[in-house]
């Protein structure tokens, strides 16, 4: 039986239709499940056995992600005005879900062809979900949160340069610190409204990697931090141009569609002008947490 | 020489930045800041029309105070620039 479920993350809705054998494995969405939509829906997503109606043939490919090797693979299609997705698990295995979707992602309907439902539905869901907030302001960040004193500090870098870990010292230096999301916070630039002041906040989600820490709270960002291994603990402000290019590559998107990327450039370019970014090289201790806080936390 | 297809020029505080970002630069991740001078050049080029430092260096005389000498060193010295960026070919 198929039932109809509403989700809240960083103040944006989404609905899922599905039977219970994929709903039960989607554990790691409960804390932001709604009853009903009272705010703007971004997509619906329903579990079908045949997602696309159009032949294969008709398809035109748009393009292959091959960002990173443990990464699932995406293909991306055109037919008519639908899109469509193939993701394979790694990248050369086969296909293990199939998204059709509307034009702007609105209207999605998703074959899962793995006994891994949940995987299909986060990689499906977080996808849907980058797609339909990039004009929004918001972006679906890979990286570990950290807050401390009510903000939220984001640390980026590409996988197992110790995002997890840096955060994970943050707490073994200082008590007050706590996880907010490992692995996909929501990063909104709120533009400013009758007379309040612009706002970026970062917001935790259904999906944290490998770490089950799903938090539907939201904190100011304080700062955000690239991290890269070196033999020492160095912090730096980082210049617009390297902020920048670091908040890309770790905002997921469809980069190659123009107003996609005309969004988050806007977004990126006007987060990075509201908070400083810093570039951290650090080792794997303790020390790295309190000279990154120093530094990120200093009155200006 | 001329300059290669899908980028787009950006501002950026008080530079811009030039980031590939069609499908025929989806792989080309270099960043690369150009300052006003610069970026008003490749916004004269960028159509992948047939240029050379002569052609900079006129621009830059048209829009700029500053001696064609002056503008041929400049022009040589962007597209020296360009071409280690690999944005030209």
């Amino acid at each position: 039986m198929a039932e109809c479920r509403h989700y809240c993350v960083a103040d944006f809705f989404f609905s899922v239709q599905a039977d219970e054998t994929v709903l039960a494995t989607m554990t790691n969405y409960e804390p932001f499940r709604v009853t009903e939509v009272s705010g703007r829906q971004l997509f619906s997503l329903q579990v079908v056995d045949n997602a696309c109606d159009v032949a294969q043939s008709e398809w035109t490919h748009v393009f292959t992600d091959t960002s990173d090797d443990d990464m699932p693979r995406i293909e991306v299609y055109r037919a008519h005005t639908q899109w469509i997705l193939q993701i394979s698990m790694v990248r050369e295995a086969p296909i293990c879900t199939r998204i059709c979707a509307t034009e702007d992602f609105s209207q999605a309907k998703i074959e899962i062809h793995t006994e891994n439902k949940r995987f299909a539905m986060d990689n499906a869901c977080m996808l849907l979900y980058a797609f339909t907030t990039a004009t929004l302001g918001a972006l679906e960040m890979h990286a570990s949160v950290t807050v401390k004193d009510g903000k939220g500090y984001l640390f980026l870098g590409h996988s197992g340069t110790g995002k997890s870990t840096h955060s994970r010292l943050w707490q073994e230096a200082f008590e007050d610190a706590s996880l907010l999301n490992d692995d996909n916070p929501v990063l909104r630039y709120i533009a400013s409204e009758n007379g309040q002041p612009v706002q970026v906040r970062v917001y935790g989600s259904p999906w944290s990697g490998k770490t089950p820490c799903y938090i539907n709270r939201s904190v100011p960002v304080g700062a955000i931090v690239k991290l890269s291994q070196a033999p020492h603990n160095q912090i730096r402000p980082l210049r617009l141009p390297e902020a920048y290019a670091y908040m890309l590559s770790s905002s997921s998107g469809l980069k190659i569609v123009p107003s996609m990327m005309d969004a988050l450039y806007a977004t990126i370019a006007a987060t990075i002008q509201t908070i400083q970014v810093y570039g951290l090289e650090c080792l794997p201790d303790v020390d790295a947490a309190r000279v990154c806080h120093a530094m990120v936390t200093d009155s200006k | 020489m001329k300059a290669l297809q899908g980028f787009k020029l950006r501002p950026l505080g008080n530079e811009f930045i030039l980031v590939g970002e069609s499908i025929e630069q989806v792989n080309f991740n270099k960043m690369i800041t150009m300052n006003e001078s610069a970026a008003f050049l490749w916004q004269q080029i960028d159509n992948g029309e047939d240029f050379d430092a002569q052609t900079l260096a006129q621009l830059l005389t048209g829009e700029y105070e500053v001696s064609e000498q002056q503008a041929l060193e400049d022009a040589a010295k962007t597209i020296e620039s360009w071409r280690n960026a690999g944005i030209i070919v």
